[in-house]
């Protein structure tokens, strides 16, 4: 008896996930521009224009659009089972995301475009909630894994609700919560729901296969997203009571230090020693998460003239330090893998082909990795010399837009090389 | 020529061991089996071989130690091979 019924031909095309990863560097190029155009201002606060159309840019256009492409890939993997979208409803789900996304940012800066993302938004972003939704209900295997992305789906979903609430309260005066909670509802649950919650459940399994470490001991597998769950949960009821958020914060970023000292330990166990610039990407990415986290549990003793500026770096860090860091750097592990899995059949059916299978780091070179990782780590220095000395705010700009074209450039010349040797494998 | 062919892939990290088990397997004689050491349930492996025609079966002997048995589709010698030597009940 087999375990697992996957066919291969249920394994999505390589473009499938390659379309959205591809996307990420464009909304990089905007956001960039906007950092560099804006400067100093944006240490001002989250509440500003410019900040509230970066964070969406970046949550949505960036860090969205590669975690959802990387569903595509990895229920399949993971779960044994894909997301079926046919590809023109893809199509139409992802172009709403785009243009969705740049309305609802235009929209921060007073352009009359709510409307329009309002309507982008919550149809692809519905949809695909909807979808992976109904995968992992009905056809998902791999309890450990399936029940950690199902909350970080339903987290989406909370995400898309209390987003669309806010627009329309921008858009029809529509408020059905006071004050700034249902805000902090929306960014909490996005970045500690949908974010952690599925980076989580996604370290579980990769961190231990890409780096040969020892697995995750059971336990903290299920109590991290559980007490996570907890922590999202009391904000949800602080929301709607109308009471402070602190304690319930201050339990997410607990769990947030918890979890990454955990990842950090699992990545100095691992068998084989060897340098490999996608360990350095999560321990920086995981030193970030604990620094942010730290700064929001300290929060209350940051005297109040400094809280905006605080914020604004907790968002940097946590986004760009961690997120972001473990995005761009399991990227340096999908794309070759994913590119190895669709050539290694045309080289089982045809054993001419096989010398033809490129090596792991002729795809994307150490060299271009280091630079990639070197560009990230630049981006962190800049964000520590803007914050003392703001003037020089416009270098985080610039360095994420060279990063961001970097890592355009490796997957465009890993994905042409696909292209390229699939076409001599099949005429060999 | 051994009847069954041994692999261990335990300690590489992907893409190799996907690559050095297919690459094994195409040299795999009529009546051998490929026995593979892995830490790791391969579920995309698994969908390559039923694409290339080869049977395979899975066991997780331990926390992270598994076996796959691999043979070409229809190798009557190859299964009578892994049932002889192998115990079924810990198939999965």
């Amino acid at each position: 008896m087999r375990l697992t019924g996957l066919n291969f031909d249920e394994i999505p095309r390589l473009d499938v996930p390659l379309r959205f990863y591809l996307t990420a560097p464009f909304f990089a190029v905007v956001v960039s521009l906007l950092l560099i155009w804006q400067g100093d201002y944006i240490w001002l606060g989250r509440w500003m224009p410019a900040s509230l159309a970066i964070t969406h840019l970046v949550a949505i256009g960036m860090m969205a659009m590669i975690m959802i492409g990387s569903l595509f890939q990895i229920m399949p993997v993971l779960c044994g089972a894909p997301i079926k979208i046919p590809p023109l409803p893809l199509i139409l789900m992802q172009a709403g995301l785009i243009f969705g996304t740049l309305a609802l940012s235009a929209g921060f800066f007073g352009w009359p475009t709510f409307g329009g993302s309002f309507l982008l938004l919550a149809l692809s972003l519905g949809y695909f909630i909807v979808s992976l939704l109904r995968v992992l209900i009905f056809k998902a295997a791999g309890q450990q894994t399936r029940m950690p992305i199902m909350l970080a789906a339903i987290a989406l979903g909370f995400v898309l609700l209390a987003g669309l609430l806010l627009l329309a309260g921008y858009l029809w005066g529509y408020y059905p919560v006071p004050g700034k909670n249902l805000t902090h509802l929306h960014a909490g649950t996005g970045i500690f729901g949908w974010v952690l919650l599925l980076i989580m459940a996604v370290s579980f399994q990769v961190i231990p296969m890409f780096h040969v470490t020892p697995e995750f001991p059971r336990y903290w597998r299920i109590a991290l997203p559980v007490m996570l769950v907890i922590g999202l949960v009391s904000i949800v009821v602080a929301t709607l009571v109308q009471v402070s958020l602190y304690f319930s914060s201050a339990l997410i970023a607990g769990v947030g230090i918890l979890y990454s000292i955990i990842g950090l330990s699992r990545l100095r166990a691992r068998k084989r020693k060897l340098p490999d610039v996608v360990v350095s990407y999560w321990q920086w990415a995981y030193s970030c998460l604990i620094l942010g986290c730290l700064l929001m549990m300290a929060m209350p003793i940051i005297p109040l003239p400094l809280q905006g500026k605080a914020e604004v770096f907790i968002a940097l860090t946590i986004g760009m330090g961690f997120v972001l860091g473990v995005i761009q750097g399991m990227l340096l592990k999908i794309v070759p893998f994913l590119i190895s899995l669709h050539l290694q059949p045309i080289a089982m059916a045809n054993p001419n082909a096989m010398m033809l299978l490129p090596d792991h780091y002729s795809l994307i070179s150490r060299k271009q990795m280091k630079i990639q990782f070197w560009l990230y780590l630049l981006g962190m220095v800049s964000i520590v010399v803007s914050l003392c000395y703001p003037p020089a705010t416009a270098s985080i700009g610039l360095v994420m837009l060279l990063n961001w074209l970097w890592i355009g450039y490796n997957i465009l010349t890993a994905s042409s090389m696909f292209y390229n040797v699939r076409k001599q494998m099949l005429a060999s | 020529m051994d009847s069954i062919v041994t692999l261990d892939v335990s300690d590489l990290e992907p893409p190799q061991p996907m690559h050095k088990i297919c690459q094994t397997l195409t040299t795999l004689q009529p009546g051998q089996l490929l026995h593979v050491e892995h830490r790791r349930k391969p579920v995309p492996l698994f969908a390559i071989l039923a694409q290339q025609q080869f049977d395979y079966r899975h066991s997780e002997v331990s926390t992270g130690k598994h076996y796959i048995w691999i043979w070409r589709q229809g190798d009557k010698s190859a299964y009578d091979s892994l049932m002889r030597n192998f115990d079924e009940t810990d198939w999965t």
